[in-house]
């Protein structure tokens, strides 16, 4: 019996997925985009240029709420607080992973965890603001969140598609996992895709023609430019600047639409909300979104735990190796970096719910692709999972770690005024030892 | 006096603290002897007569190695048990050894294990959604019952939580995470018909996109006319078990619910549910964070009692033989409660 | 994070002030004197006084948060009387409409613009004309019981789960200095500015706590905090690094008295009534510190910066929140002055609006034609500031709305039902931009909104302003009534000659010609912007 949820093991989608395969290998890259559905709308010749510019992407799996690390990348069989779980082997020998990631089990020693996140805020709201910042904002300094940090570092100023897409259809802890560029400015906001996957008002109204949408936009610009002269600012620059950018962004339109993949693609994927976006978000990363914040909500699992890591953990497990497979396939998975992850882990101790409550002592994250050490396991937490024993890592350790990875100094410098603002704080560093 | 008039009280008396979860119990050698699964993958012996409460773990060459959530008396000396490791393993009651396992008896979680009234054949439920029929003495699989999905319809993996023969041993009923109750006609190993309690399946396609429900308790009246179905109502948040306690009321026959109950402030699943051997009332009991018990009676389906009693989530429970008690075992704590009334 | 040097003593640019300007004069004189002077100095010409429809859309949107209809900037042109702007600056700031749009500003400096009944309370100071040194002694008492201070308390409601936001927040919004970074670490170059700086402001407030959704306070209860070194100390309570604050000594209460308390707390909670204050408190001596002879210029100074910094899209001192003493403004005399004149007369914000509003330097154009444009600081010629969401949604409101409903012939209190009913609808729309702070960026939401939206469509192009429009006999006539609607100023020849050629070639469909040349003005940088 097939138990497996996910329509992937047909014969048909192996020939479809062998020769799929054949062809980017045999044709190179732009097959690959060929094959996509996504760039024919766009212009090629600049899209290539994006691509070239810093060909690196991230994919943020938003675990919301708190996913298990007991459950997931750190189980402890055997122990009362180790749940009813049992665990399987991975593919790095010696390496134990939650029976419940049998796919990731064996796509290891292409993954690296941290088993020792110890990051200290077990609240949602200002747990997911460090953990997207690596760093708590300060009560007169907000800083920018990782979407906007890298929409900033990796996208191109002129460029057609968005630089941060942010998907977070559920409406529990949407609030306390906002985005936000802060000093950064609107330029490098998130696109908030919450209600379907379509960004608001990215289609032209029925009732006005394209030419007069066009033609309208060029009275536009043109009064403006008029007004402008002799008086421009910064801000009146960066209003021109938004609405040269809104017929690229529409004719990105198609970027947004999932009908474009093959249907194969799609089952591959799964039928899920959270398969599917994850797709779009290979989608965009293959189009050139620097950022894209795929969130998985909700996994607080104050009472009935056990039911609700069996119901969520196999969707995440399969989502991440299909995404693992398909951007390894595509031969994107060099300048991809995928991280998993939420705003904190859960209590060994089990609740009279069969719950386990916010903790953020000692929990875990996942990543794979671009500048990740393949099949590393760093850090170790004690017997019952209670504390880290073992390379400690703290919020800002890890948000270092993936600036890194894509190439980006943490020590870089931004300015508020007059004050130099380094990409996380003095004296935090990037975990080595999971880096490539 | 009729029942509606009387009044009951559920009061916890002598009780045993625990460092696991106890999640099954069935009778022992004598009236306050039990057998209890824990979710340190034991199966205990335990005098709740004797002045120190000391349990007993059951021991021989198999063992589990997670949750013990099923266990069955077969009336010839042995107790079968199951487990999330889904495994079966028969013990021997006299000599308190593991006489045989059954690895892999289900692809997934095993939830429940219950032994027909002749003590003949055992059936088991699991999470990978079917019932398997074994022989009671011999461990042979005789039957696999296929009736529910093994993905709900919003693409995840299903539940099948619970299942309970009827009293004359010709029916089964299993019930599952959507709120589907299949009644199989055991002889024939034929679906007769089908119940449904989608209320309890809790999905929250909005805020959370998950859910927590699920039928967990099932029992058939005594004059077997009558099926009891056991979860949780609506949840606001499912986050917590905070959607009310509630009991589904069928008429077999007629597949028709005869009524809804719903506890007023008392929240959570109701993990067991038993009838009265005369079919007095039905107590139902379970529980959030902390426990509840609740008595109702089945012919006005309406609720006798509302207690916080147990002082713990309960998993399983088993009645005395004079109706005028119980022993409930639960979240590090087993205790005997008097109904009185 | 790095931190700029924070005062020493001795050190502070008010110290070495030069002779200031005698303070019976008025405000505006002071204003241009000052600023013109170092104008001379830098050979610097300021640009020409804004046409007068401009200036008046200017302090119409800075003082009302709207434009002037047609009817009001009719009349105004036709006002023939040599004092017009005066006069008219005067009836802006005496009517309701400045105190709503005040109370609404001092909210989003206060509250983040969030919608509580702290803003009710603002409203009802703002029009009882309440001082802002009583706006901040009412704030940081926290007693709402008396009828004019219903929802005052919100402001430490708001904080009192973080102490150290409240201490911060204060420090920032009231006196315009950011002291959140000698919370980690002494300052490594101004030996006064220390850890003991910021945990003395913060012993304020250190005996403040949360107690059934009320903030209250204690009579006891001690600030310490841990040195770089791990050493712990104890604060005093002082103002921004100010003489400590002598205090009674108060020990911890013992364990029957605890829970004494505990049970009238709880007895309170249950009534949802607020604890009553303590017999000493902490925070009123925070008030009466901040508020002493010397000190209460750190406020006076921090409100004459933030309003200036309102009024011209730049402060005297830059940033708003590092007004300390090395942080030179860029006219010390003027802010010294203005600050002087405001805490002189009894913190009145409006009077300091007033003498702003009609200085020259607020009124000049901002278009900039002779080479490099003069650095902000030199206030030579006018910055354009993008608008607040409610300025550009009312904007957009009134100027869309047909010219016969605000018809001159109203009675005032008809006119002003009318404009508040306008500006009412114009709340909803506001919600969809952004709010402007300093180096504040467009996004492309917008753009994709005013490109894309249904909303934009029906609420501002399918108007009444529209239907007018289309009853006018020529192109001309309606490309004027446009301009003078929207943008308060007549089109020139140019704009019309491009704007004729755009109607005549969408003869066939007249209409979307108009609403698309409408379209056009609305999502424009003119429209966008305060200039």
């Amino acid at each position: 019996m097939n138990t497996d949820p996910y329509f992937c093991g047909s014969p048909e989608h192996d020939i479809s997925r062998r020769a799929f395969l054949s062809h980017a290998v045999a044709v190179g890259s732009g097959a690959l985009l060929g094959t996509t559905g996504a760039v024919h709308a766009l212009d090629e010749d600049s899209l290539n240029a994006a691509l070239r510019g810093s060909g690196k992407s991230v994919i943020l799996l938003w675990l919301a709420g708190g996913a298990s690390q007991l459950e997931t990348w750190d189980p402890k069989p055997g122990r009362l607080t180790g749940g009813p779980f049992g665990t399987i082997p991975t593919s790095i020998p010696g390496v134990h992973i939650s029976e419940l990631m049998p796919k990731m089990a064996k796509r290891m020693h292409q993954v690296s965890v941290i088993r020792s996140l110890s990051t200290g805020d077990a609240g949602h709201g200002t747990g997911a603001e460090m953990m997207l910042r690596g760093r708590k904002n300060e009560a007169a300094l907000h800083y920018p969140d990782m979407g906007a940090i890298l929409s900033k570092e990796l996208g191109r100023a002129d460029s057609k598609v968005p630089g941060y897409v942010s998907f977070y259809s559920q409406t529990e802890g949407r609030g306390s996992g906002m985005t936000s560029p802060a000093f950064l400015g609107a330029r490098f906001a998130a696109m908030e895709l919450n209600n379907g996957m379509m960004p608001p008002n990215i289609s032209r109204l029925g009732e006005i023609s394209e030419m007069d949408h066009r033609e309208r936009s060029q009275l536009r610009d043109m009064l403006s430019a008029r007004f402008a002269k002799n008086r421009e600012t910064e801000t009146m620059r960066s209003q021109a600047a938004a609405y040269a950018r809104v017929h690229g962004l529409m004719s990105s339109e198609s970027l947004f639409d999932i009908e474009q993949e093959p249907q194969w693609v799609r089952d591959c994927y799964g039928p899920t909300l959270f398969a599917q976006q994850a797709l779009m978000a290979r989608r965009m990363v293959e189009a050139g979104v620097p950022f894209v914040r795929v969130s998985r909500a909700w996994w607080d699992s104050h009472g009935q735990n056990f039911e609700t890591h069996a119901e969520m953990v196999p969707e995440l497990d399969h989502v991440m190796a299909t995404l693992l497979d398909d951007l390894d396939q595509r031969g994107m998975l060099d300048s991809t970096l995928v991280v998993a992850f939420g705003e904190f882990g859960r209590t060994p101790g089990i609740n009279p719910s069969l719950g386990r409550d916010h903790f953020a002592n000692a929990w875990s994250a996942a990543l794979f692709g671009s500048g990740i050490a393949k099949g590393a396991v760093y850090g170790k937490t004690d017997e019952d999972g209670n504390n880290v024993i073992e390379g400690k890592a703290d919020a800002g350790a890890l948000f270092a770690t993936i600036l890194s990875a894509i190439g980006i100094d943490p020590d870089k410098e931004y300015h508020v005024g007059s004050r130099p603002i380094p990409l996380v704080n003095p004296g935090v560093y990037a975990i080595d030892d999971i880096l490539a | 006096m009729s029942t509606t008039q009387r009044t009951f009280q559920i009061k916890a008396g002598k009780k045993l603290s625990r460092k696991d979860i106890v999640f099954s119990l069935v009778p022992g050698s004598g009236e306050e002897s039990v057998y209890f699964g824990s979710s340190d993958g034991s199966v205990y012996l335990a005098d709740f007569s004797a002045e120190k409460i000391e349990p007993v773990a059951l021991t021989g060459d198999h063992r589990h190695t997670s949750y013990v959530t099923g266990l069955a008396r077969t009336g010839k000396g042995r107790l079968v048990s199951g487990s999330y490791d889904r495994r079966l393993i028969w013990w021997d009651t006299e000599t308190g050894k593991s006489i045989r396992v059954v690895e892999a008896a289900h692809g997934k979680w095993i939830r429940k294990v219950k032994a027909s009234p002749d003590g003949k054949i055992i059936a088991s439920v699991a999470d990978d959604m079917v019932c398997r029929i074994w022989d009671a003495e011999t461990a042979t699989l005789l039957s696999v019952w296929k009736g529910h999905e093994e993905m709900t319809p919003h693409h995840y993996p299903s539940m099948l939580f619970t299942c309970e023969f009827s009293p004359d041993g010709a029916y089964l009923a299993t019930a599952d995470k959507v709120g589907l109750i299949v009644l199989w006609d055991v002889a024939s190993g034929k679906m007769v018909k089908t119940f449904e309690a989608p209320i309890m399946y809790t999905w929250d396609p909005n805020q959370r996109r998950h859910s927590i429900g699920g039928v967990r308790s099932l029992a058939f009246s005594p004059d077997g006319k009558m099926l009891a179905v056991g979860g949780m109502g609506k949840v606001g948040n499912i986050d917590h078990l905070e959607g009310k306690a509630r009991v589904s009321l069928f008429h077999l026959e007629k597949g028709e619910v005869l009524a809804e109950i719903e506890t007023g402030d008392i929240k959570g699943l109701v993990q067991r549910l038993a009838f009265h051997p005369r079919g007095e009332w039905l107590l139902a009991s379970g529980g959030d964070n902390k426990g509840f018990a609740v008595l109702i009676d089945p012919q006005a389906g309406k609720t006798l009692l509302e207690e916080k009693n147990p002082p713990f989530h309960v998993h399983d429970f088993m009645l005395n033989s004079a109706a005028n008690g119980f022993i409930a075992a639960g979240h590090n704590q087993i205790a005997i409660c008097g109904i009185e009334g | 994070m790095a931190c700029l040097p924070v005062s020493a003593s001795g050190e502070n640019w008010w110290d070495h002030l030069g002779e200031l300007p005698a303070q019976d004069e008025k405000a505006e004189v002071v204003i241009d004197r000052l600023i013109n002077e170092r104008l001379a100095k830098k050979g610097i010409t300021p640009a020409a006084k804004t046409p007068p429809l401009s200036g008046l859309r200017r302090a119409m949107l800075d003082l009302c948060g709207r434009i002037p209809t047609v009817a009001e900037a009719d009349a105004f042109l036709a006002d023939s009387n040599p004092e017009r702007w005066e006069r008219k600056i005067d009836s802006l700031v005496a009517s309701p409409e400045f105190g709503r749009f005040l109370a609404h500003e001092l909210n989003w400096l206060l509250m983040d613009g969030k919608s509580t009944d702290f803003q009710k309370y603002l409203t009802a100071a703002v029009e009882k004309q309440v001082s802002w040194d009583g706006v901040f002694s009412a704030v940081i008492s926290g007693r709402a019981d008396d009828g004019d201070l219903k929802g005052v308390d919100f402001y430490l409601r708001d904080r009192v789960r973080d102490l150290d936001q409240m201490t911060n927040d204060v420090s920032v919004q009231f006196f315009g200095v950011n002291i959140s970074c000698a919370q980690c670490h002494d300052h490594p170059y101004v030996t006064d500015w220390t850890q003991e700086t910021y945990y003395g402001m913060r012993a304020f407030f250190t005996r403040t706590f949360e107690t059934g959704g009320f903030a209250a306070e204690r009579a006891y209860g001690e600030q310490s905090y841990k040195t770089t070194k791990g050493e712990e100390r104890k604060a005093a309570p002082r103002f921004l690094g100010g003489e400590l604050v002598a205090e009674p000594e108060r020990g911890e209460p013992g364990p029957e008295e605890k829970k004494a308390e505990l049970a009238v707390l709880e007895e309170l909670k249950k009534k949802k009534e607020s604890p009553p204050p303590p017999d000493y408190s902490r925070r009123s001596r925070l008030v009466e510190a901040a508020l002493g002879e010397e000190r209460k210029l750190w406020l006076a100074r921090s409100l004459v910066n933030r309003t200036w910094y309102r009024l011209f899209g730049h402060g005297l001192v830059m940033p708003l929140d590092q007004m300390h003493g090395l942080n030179e403004p860029s006219h010390p005399e003027l802010l010294q002055w203005l600050a002087r004149d405001l805490a002189g007369h009894n913190f009145d914000l409006r009077r300091l609006i007033r003498g702003i509003v009609l200085s020259q330097a607020y009124q000049r154009d901002s278009r900039w034609n002779l080479g490099e444009r003069p650095a902000p600081s030199e206030f030579a010629v006018a910055n354009p500031r993008p608008l607040t969401p409610l300025q550009y949604a009312v904007a957009l409101k009134i100027g869309s709305t047909r010219t016969g409903h605000f018809a001159p012939q109203l009675s005032p209190e008809e006119f002003q039902k009318r404009i508040n009913g306008v500006a009412q609808s114009g709340a909803g729309l506001a919600r969809w931009f952004a709010r402007p702070g300093e180096n504040f960026h467009v996004a492309v939401d917008e753009a994709l909104l005013f490109s894309n939206s249904g909303e934009i469509k029906g609420q501002l192009l399918n108007a009444g302003l529209r239907d007018e429009m289309e009853k006018l006999p020529g192109h001309g006539e309606r490309i004027a009534l446009a301009y003078r609607s929207l943008l308060n100023r007549d089109p020139d020849a140019e704009e019309v000659e491009t704007l004729q050629s755009y109607l005549a070639a969408r003869e066939d469909r007249p209409r979307e010609g108009i609403e698309q040349m409408l379209w056009a003005i609305m999502a424009g940088a003119e429209a966008r912007f305060n200039h």
